[in-house]
C-alpha cells in the first residue's frame, strides 16, 4: 500500500517535472542570435573607433554622451546623466497628417527627454564635443549645460577626424541626403555595430544615409508623440495593459512600459533580455500617458542592426515571416538578431496594420 | 533496492516523455502565433501582412501576381512607408512615403454635366500616394529608403523614379511590365477574384492609368459649398459627425453610425492645408483602407436599411453586421452588399 503511494506521489512529480521542461522552450530570437544586446564599444557610437568620425584626444567610450559627476540635468528624467549640451525643443518642424491623432498635452509633438539626448548629435546642430565633464578632472565645462542652440562651446583636447559626416564645426554635415547614394551589400548586415567596423569603412558603407536628422522632422516618424490609446483603435492591442503588467515594475510615470500586442504573459511574445523590448516612455507630468521617443524603437548601445530593439507581440507572425528568402523564396535562416525588422515586424509590434 | 530502481526507471521514462510533450506544447503554441485562417471568424480592420498589398518575401501565398520570392526583403511596410527621410513633396497627405509621389499633373480627371463637386482639378493629398503605383507610372519598387542602413535614394523623391530592382518578377508577371517594374497596362480584364485577401488571380482595376475620367472622382469636395449644393448629400453633411482635430471626418448619412474602429470608416480628408473645416474631400482613401484584409481593401458601410435583404442571403443587415463581429457572410465579406458602401454617402 505504501509502495504504491510512494509510486503515485513518483508519477505526479514525473508528471511535473516534465510539464516544467515543456515550459522552458526559449523564445525564438534566443535561439538564433547570440550577440550580447548592449555592446556599445562594437558599435558605431563608440566614436574612437568609427571610421566616419575618429574621435582622439581620449579613448574613453560613454564620456561622449554620459558622465558620473555633473551631467546636464535639463532632461534629467529620461536622459541619464547626460554629458551634452541638449538642444531646444522649439527648433522642430514636426510630423503631421490627416491620419495622426497623437495627442500631447504641449500641444505639439515636441521632441521630450530621450529624443532630445538623440537629437544633440542627431540634429546636426550641436557639436560632437559640446561636453560638460571632459575625460579626467578640470575640465568642466558649464556653458554646455541646459538647453541651447547651435554648436555649444566645442572642447580642443578632442578631436574629430571625421571624413564626409563632420563639418567644421565639429557637428554632422548637413546635406549628405541629397548626394549619397550608397548600396547595402547582403554581406553587411550589421550595419549599427561591429560587423561595420570591421567589414565596412569603404565609400559604400561609409556614410549612413541618416546620421543627421536635421531639425526637419516632418520626414521622420513622429516622437514626443503620445500614443493615441483612446483615438486609434490600431493602438488598442498595444495600449492594454500598459500602466499595469506591461510596465518596469515601479509606478506608473516613472517607468517604461513595454510594447507588445499581446499579454505579456503568454510565452514568446516579447524578448527576454528587457533591454532588447521597444518601450513607451512615461509622462512624470501626467501619468497614464506614455510616449514614443527614438529610444521606444533604438537602442544607442546595441550591436544589431541601426541599432534596432526587437520585435515583440505580432499576432501571426511566424518564422517565415522573419527570414529574408533567398531567390527561390527559401528562407537563408536569418533571424530577428541580424535583421530586427525583417517581416517589418518592428512596424507590426506597435501598428495593428 | 526495488525502489531505488523504480525510480531510475521512472526518471529515464520522464525524461523520454518529456520530449514529445515538448513538441506538442510548442505546436500549440505554434497553433497561437500561426496564420489567421482565411474566412472563419471576422476579420481585423487592418492586417497588411493577409493582403495582395503585400509585395514582400513574406507574402504567404505563392502565385501572387507581383513576383513571389523574388523581391528582396521580408519587410512589408518598406514598399510605401519608411520611419525616417520621407517623401516631403506632399508633406502629411502621404504618411511617411516611401515612394516616388507623381506630379499632380497630367491627369485627365472625371467630369459630368451631372457633377456639382468641387475639385482641385487634380489628385492631391492621400490619392497621390495611391496614385504612385496605382497609375501605372512609377516602378513599384521606386523606393527612396531601402531595407536597412546605406540604401538612400534621392533621385527617387521626385518622378519619374526608377526601379531599385526589389521587385524582380521572375519569368514576368502579369502584372508587371518587366522592363520598368511598372503596373502592366491592360490589364482591366476581369480574371479572378477581386477580394483584397490573397487569392491570386488578377484583380481588374489594378493600373488606373493616368486617365481617371472612368474613375469616381477623387480629391473632389463633397458639394456642400462652392459649386451649388447637391441635395442627395444633405444627409451626408448634416448627420456626419465633426471633424477630428486632423481634420479628418468620418462620413454617415445616419447619425450615430459610424463604424467604432474608424478605420473601418467611411471618411472625407481636410484640403491640401490640412486645416480642418477647410474642406471635406473625398480621396481614395475615403472608401479603402490599403491595409485591411477585406475584399478590394474597403472600408465598411455606415449605412443599414432594414427593409434591404442581401444577394449573400444573409437577411436584412442590422447596426451588427457592420462591425468587426458581424456575421462573415454579411458586411465583413462584402462590405459593398446592398451597394451599401454606395448609398454610405448618396442618398440614391
Amino acid at each position: 500500500m505504501r509502495r504504491l503511494i510512494v509510486r503515485r506521489v513518483l508519477w505526479i512529480f514525473v508528471v511535473v517535472c516534465a510539464l516544467g521542461i515543456a515550459t522552458l522552450g526559449s523564445p525564438v530570437w534566443a535561439t538564433h542570435d547570440v550577440r550580447l544586446s548592449e555592446d556599445v564599444s562594437r558599435t558605431k557610437h563608440n566614436l574612437s573607433s568609427n571610421p566616419d568620425i575618429m574621435a582622439t584626444g581620449t579613448t574613453e567610450v560613454c564620456i561622449f554622451c554620459h558622465t558620473p559627476h555633473g551631467a546636464n540635468l535639463a532632461a534629467s528624467t529620461q536622459a541619464p546623466l547626460w554629458n551634452r549640451l541638449l538642444p531646444d525643443d522649439t527648433s522642430y518642424e514636426v510630423y503631421e497628417s490627416p491620419n495622426f491623432d497623437a495627442q500631447d498635452f504641449t500641444g505639439i509633438h515636441r521632441p521630450k527627454g530621450v529624443s532630445l539626448a538623440c537629437l544633440s548629435c542627431h540634429d546636426g546642430s550641436i557639436a560632437f564635443d559640446a561636453l560638460v565633464n571632459l575625460p579626467g578632472s578640470g575640465g568642466f565645462v558649464p556653458t554646455n549645460l541646459g538647453f541651447g542652440r547651435g554648436p555649444g562651446t566645442s572642447t580642443n583636447s578632442i578631436n574629430f577626424f571625421g571624413g564626409a559626416i563632420v563639418d567644421g564645426s565639429k557637428t554632422f554635415t548637413e546635406g549628405l541626403r541629397d548626394v549619397t547614394e550608397v548600396e547595402k551589400t547582403s554581406e553587411s548586415p550589421f550595419s549599427g555595430g561591429l560587423h561595420d567596423l570591421v567589414h565596412g569603412g569603404g565609400g559604400s558603407e561609409g556614410s549612413e544615409p541618416f546620421p543627421n536628422l536635421g531639425l526637419d522632422l516632418r520626414d521622420d516618424h513622429p516622437i514626443g508623440m503620445e500614443i493615441p490609446c483612446l483615438t486609434d483603435a490600431q493602438f488598442n492591442q498595444i495600449c492594454q495593459d500598459l500602466t499595469t503588467v506591461k510596465l518596469d515594475g515601479g509606478t506608473d510615470g516613472t517607468n517604461v512600459a513595454y510594447i507588445s500586442r499581446t499579454s505579456p504573459q503568454q510565452a514568446l511574445v516579447w524578448p527576454m533580455e528587457k533591454r532588447d523590448r521597444l518601450r513607451a516612455y512615461p509622462s512624470t507630468d501626467q501619468p497614464g500617458r506614455y510616449y514614443i521617443e527614438c529610444a521606444s524603437c533604438h537602442n544607442p548601445h546595441t550591436p544589431r542592426v541601426s541599432f534596432l530593439r526587437l520585435p515583440s507581440g505580432v499576432p501571426g507572425l511566424v518564422d517565415k515571416d522573419l527570414a529574408p528568402s533567398d531567390t527561390a523564396g527559401n528562407p537563408t535562416g536569418k533571424m530577428w538578431g541580424q535583421i530586427p525588422n525583417a517581416g517589418s515586424a518592428i512596424c507590426l509590434s506597435c501598428h495593428a496594420k | 533496492m526495488r525502489l531505488k530502481r523504480k525510480l531510475f526507471m521512472l526518471i529515464a521514462g520522464a525524461l523520454v516523455l518529456a520530449v514529445p510533450i515538448l513538441g506538442w506544447a510548442m505546436h500549440l503554441g505554434s497553433l497561437t502565433t500561426g496564420h489567421p485562417e482565411g474566412a472563419a471568424g471576422p476579420r481585423a480592420a487592418e492586417d497588411i501582412k493577409n493582403t495582395l498589398h503585400n509585395l514582400s518575401s513574406s507574402n504567404i501565398v505563392a502565385g501572387i501576381n507581383i513576383g513571389p520570392g523574388a523581391n528582396t526583403t521580408a519587410e512589408v511596410c518598406v514598399f510605401c512607408h519608411t520611419p525616417h527621410g520621407a517623401n516631403l513633396n506632399a508633406p502629411g497627405a502621404t504618411p511617411l512615403w516611401n515612394r516616388t509621389v507623381p506630379n499632380p499633373g497630367g491627369y485627365t480627371i472625371y467630369g459630368s454635366p451631372n457633377f456639382d463637386g468641387t475639385n482641385s482639378g487634380q489628385p492631391q493629398g492621400v490619392s497621390l500616394a495611391c496614385l504612385s503605383c496605382h497609375d501605372g507610372t512609377i516602378a513599384l519598387d521606386s523606393l527612396i529608403n531601402m531595407p536597412g542602413s546605406g540604401g538612400f535614394r534621392f533621385a527617387n523623391t521626385t518622378p519619374p523614379g526608377g526601379t531599385t530592382n526589389m521587385i524582380a518578377p521572375a519569368g514576368g508577371s502579369a502584372f508587371v511590365d518587366p522592363a520598368l517594374n511598372t503596373m502592366n497596362n491592360s490589364q482591366r480584364t476581369d480574371s479572378g477574384p477581386n477580394y483584397g485577401v490573397i487569392l491570386g488571380g488578377a484583380a481588374p482595376f489594378p493600373n488606373l492609368t493616368t486617365n481617371l475620367s472612368d474613375d469616381h472622382p477623387i480629391s473632389m469636395q463633397i458639394p456642400s459649398t462652392g459649386a451649388g449644393p447637391d441635395p442627395q448629400f444633405d444627409q451626408l453633411i448634416n448627420n456626419s459627425p465633426a471633424a477630428d482635430v486632423s481634420g479628418l471626418r468620418l462620413l454617415t448619412r445616419n447619425a450615430g453610425s459610424v463604424n467604432a474602429d474608424k478605420r473601418d470608416s467611411l471618411r472625407s480628408y481636410p484640403g491640401v492645408n490640412r486645416t480642418p473645416g477647410s474642406g471635406y474631400y473625398i480621396e481614395c482613401a475615403s472608401c479603402h483602407n490599403p491595409h485591411a484584409p477585406r475584399p478590394m481593401f474597403l472600408r465598411l458601410p455606415s449605412r443599414y436599411d432594414s427593409a434591404m435583404s442581401l444577394a449573400s442571403g444573409g437577411g436584412a443587415t442590422t447596426t451588427a453586421d457592420m462591425g468587426v463581429g458581424g456575421p462573415v457572410e454579411l458586411i465583413a465579406d462584402n462590405p459593398n452588399a446592398g451597394s451599401l458602401v454606395c448609398l454610405s454617402c448618396h442618398q440614391k
